[in-house]
């Protein structure tokens, strides 16, 4: 890892070699650790502003916080802890030193330890799934939970990246996890409804909203988070590249919504619809 | 309120009613009237003087629907729309529609999120609705003095979703999502005043704007401070006559590392209140209590779908808080004896934060059942 370039070929080749798929198949009962990826976002709440030159989102000055669907991949964690399911769990977070205040809410919340990948690169989805597999090969969990998506970018990739690059099976959208003899049911939102998919541990699941409603931070559990450890890397001590392969262009706010109108008959309503909104 | 006088109901008792079971109980014998909506005739509209200068405030809006909704509230009134909408931005905002409106003696009515029960927004006279709800920033929030500084235009939720990585909560919790601002005018309460109290135990200092113009500051940041008026508390349940609130220095509670909320049945709602009495005699610190008649019940059940019915007859919801899980059971069961004491059955309880919030939101909820 130390020495060289980080190739799909090669990550997978060194994968084999250390054999980490069967060994922690064979070791998932006694010892399941769960990886979980917490994302530094702007709060869901706070009304977005694009900046002047439209290169990107205001985000000077601007409430942060982590990523919801990553609170409840966090909690999601916990809860196979406290069922004795897992027996570790780690919060994985890769951005800026500012992400810090993001693991230390995942260690509230009851994450036992954090790793913090620190970078000032853009978080492109295939270089996250990227750092995500050099931590899998470090960590070696049994499991990887990661929010759907994030509410920046709206990708919804960096899960399945994941799976792809490890060859690990994947539960995509998960509003249900079970863990049973080693085994992993995951009940997963697609548009026709709810598929039940079954898949042997190592795997990837990306959290959906009805998956479970994250706890409130007490604190108690703040103060004790602060003595929990952070482990601090970079990228390139990982052996990946930030490469961008993307560059945004211009960003712009959606059009303003123009006012309604009220409409004085049933016909005016109609004739509105058919040729002014064009909906029938 | 001429509603209720006309009902035989003493106008004290309507501000006792609320959002609470007694008041539901009430409310549902004597209502029966549904609620009329007039097709409004819209009051008169603003001279075209005061009109323009309203306009170079700020955004003013005089659609009639939007006049409409600003005139309603959720109570059984019927809308009295004002004659313009105007939406304050900024303090600046805030102190010139004030002048403005005290300079043409024209009526002004704050408004934050409509949720009132008393017909506190209807334009009786018409005038300028001062729309408060795009001032809903959270200035400071001070973890270790446990408190918050809010603008009035923020809802209680919005709030405490802001405070939730904090380990810090808004305790008061009228039913609905009020603004605070709301809150305050109307000295709100909830589920929570038998533990933490109402707004007027939670509001440490107003910042608001007199009929002149002028901003005042009342009270400040710390839990004591020297005699004197207490102008805070006077202008908690002021109802928007003294002042428009325009900031808010909130106390905080900590949110508790265990909790468990419980259920019981009792023959009459008089022996429920009677175990609740015993209770805080034991000196079981009750963290929230609600009272839920039978005809409640039956319309939670029927409303709150994703809660296991409650059996139907008169019930008691508790709430307990603190340090530890075992320190919560043993409440849990010094309240179930209680009950006990008075014919209590069916003592059900839960802690698991998911089961909680549902029965708490299945409460919320009853207004709207009913």
């Amino acid at each position: 890892w130390a020495s060289g370039a980080f190739t799909l070929p090669a990550l997978r080749q060194a994968l084999r070699a250390t054999g980490v798929r069967s060994a922690v198949s064979a070791t998932h009962v006694r010892h399941m650790k769960v990886l979980v990826g917490v994302k530094r976002v702007i709060d869901y709440a706070v009304k977005i502003r694009v900046k002047p030159d439209k290169s990107a989102v205001e985000t000077a000055n601007v409430k942060m916080s982590m990523n919801p669907f990553d609170e409840i991949a966090v909690e999601e964690a916990v809860r196979l802890k406290e069922q004795k399911v897992a027996t570790e769990v780690v919060a994985v977070s890769v951005g800026p030193t500012a992400s810090q205040e993001q693991l230390r809410t995942a260690l509230a919340m009851g994450a036992d330890r954090a790793v913090h990948v620190v970078t000032d690169e853009e978080m492109l989805p295939l270089n996250v799934a990227k750092v995500f597999a050099a931590l899998v090969a470090k960590e070696q969990p049994s499991l990887v939970v990661l929010g759907k998506q994030a509410i920046d970018d709206d990708a919804n990739q960096t899960g399945q990246m994941l799976a792809a690059l490890l060859g690990w099976p994947q539960g995509a959208f998960a509003s249900k996890l079970t863990v049973a003899d080693g085994k992993l049911q995951v009940t997963r939102e697609v548009d026709g409804g709810l598929e039940t998919l079954g898949m042997s541990l190592p795997a990837i699941v990306t959290a959906d909203l009805r998956l479970n409603e994250p706890r409130y931070a007490t604190l108690p559990n703040i103060m004790k988070a602060k003595k929990k450890a952070i482990d601090k890397t970079t990228p390139k001590e990982l052996g990946v590249t930030m490469k961008k392969h993307l560059t945004t262009l211009k960003v712009n706010e959606p059009p303003t919504r123009s006012a309604g109108i009220k409409v004085e008959s049933i016909e005016q309503l109609m004739d509105k619809l058919k040729n002014e909104a064009k909906v029938i | 309120s001429s509603h209720h006088a006309g009902m035989g109901l003493h106008p004290s008792m309507s501000k006792v009613l609320g959002r609470g079971a007694a008041g539901l109980l009430l409310r549902a014998e004597v209502d029966s009237v549904r609620k009329v909506r007039h097709s409004c005739s819209l009051p008169a509209p603003l001279n075209d003087r005061v009109m323009n200068q309203l306009e170079a405030i700020c955004r003013v809006s005089t659609n009639p629907s939007i006049l409409d909704r600003h005139g309603d509230d959720e109570s059984h009134h019927p809308a009295l729309p004002p004659s313009a909408v105007a939406y304050a931005r900024s303090t600046a905002d805030v102190q010139a529609v004030v002048k403005l409106c005290s300079e043409a003696r024209v009526p002004l009515i704050p408004y934050g999120s409509g949720t009132s029960l008393e017909g506190h927004v209807q334009a009786t006279r018409g005038g300028v609705c001062l729309d408060m709800s795009e001032m809903a920033e959270v200035l400071h929030v001070g973890i270790d003095d446990m408190d918050c500084s809010v603008q009035a235009g923020i809802t209680r939720l919005a709030l405490n979703t802001h405070l939730r990585q904090t380990g810090l909560r808004f305790t008061v919790d009228p039913g609905a999502d009020a603004s605070i601002g709301g809150m305050v005018a109307t000295g709100a309460s909830g589920t929570s005043a038998v533990r933490h109290g109402t707004m007027r135990e939670n509001v440490l200092s107003l910042t608001a704007v007199l009929a002149s113009g002028e901003v005042i500051r009342t009270g400040g940041r710390a839990r004591k401070s020297s005699a004197g008026y207490d102008l805070t508390r006077l202008l908690v349940g002021s109802e928007g006559t003294l002042a428009v609130v325009k900031e808010a220095t909130l106390r905080l509670h900590a949110v508790p590392p265990a909790a468990a909320a419980a259920s019981c049945l009792f023959p009459t709602l008089g022996s429920a209140a009677s175990a609740v009495t015993l209770m805080l005699q034991s000196s079981i610190p009750v963290a929230r209590c609600e009272v839920l008649d039978a005809g409640t019940v039956a319309a939670f059940n029927a409303y709150a779908k994703e809660i296991p019915d409650l059996p139907v007859g008169p019930h008691l919801l508790l709430e307990f808080e603190g340090a530890s899980e075992a320190s919560v059971a043993e409440q849990a069961e010094m309240a179930r004896a209680c009950c006990d004491e008075f014919g209590g059955a069916e003592f059900e309880w839960a802690s698991s934060e998911a089961d909680r919030r549902r029965l708490w939101q299945g409460r919320d909820g009853t207004d709207y059942a009913a």
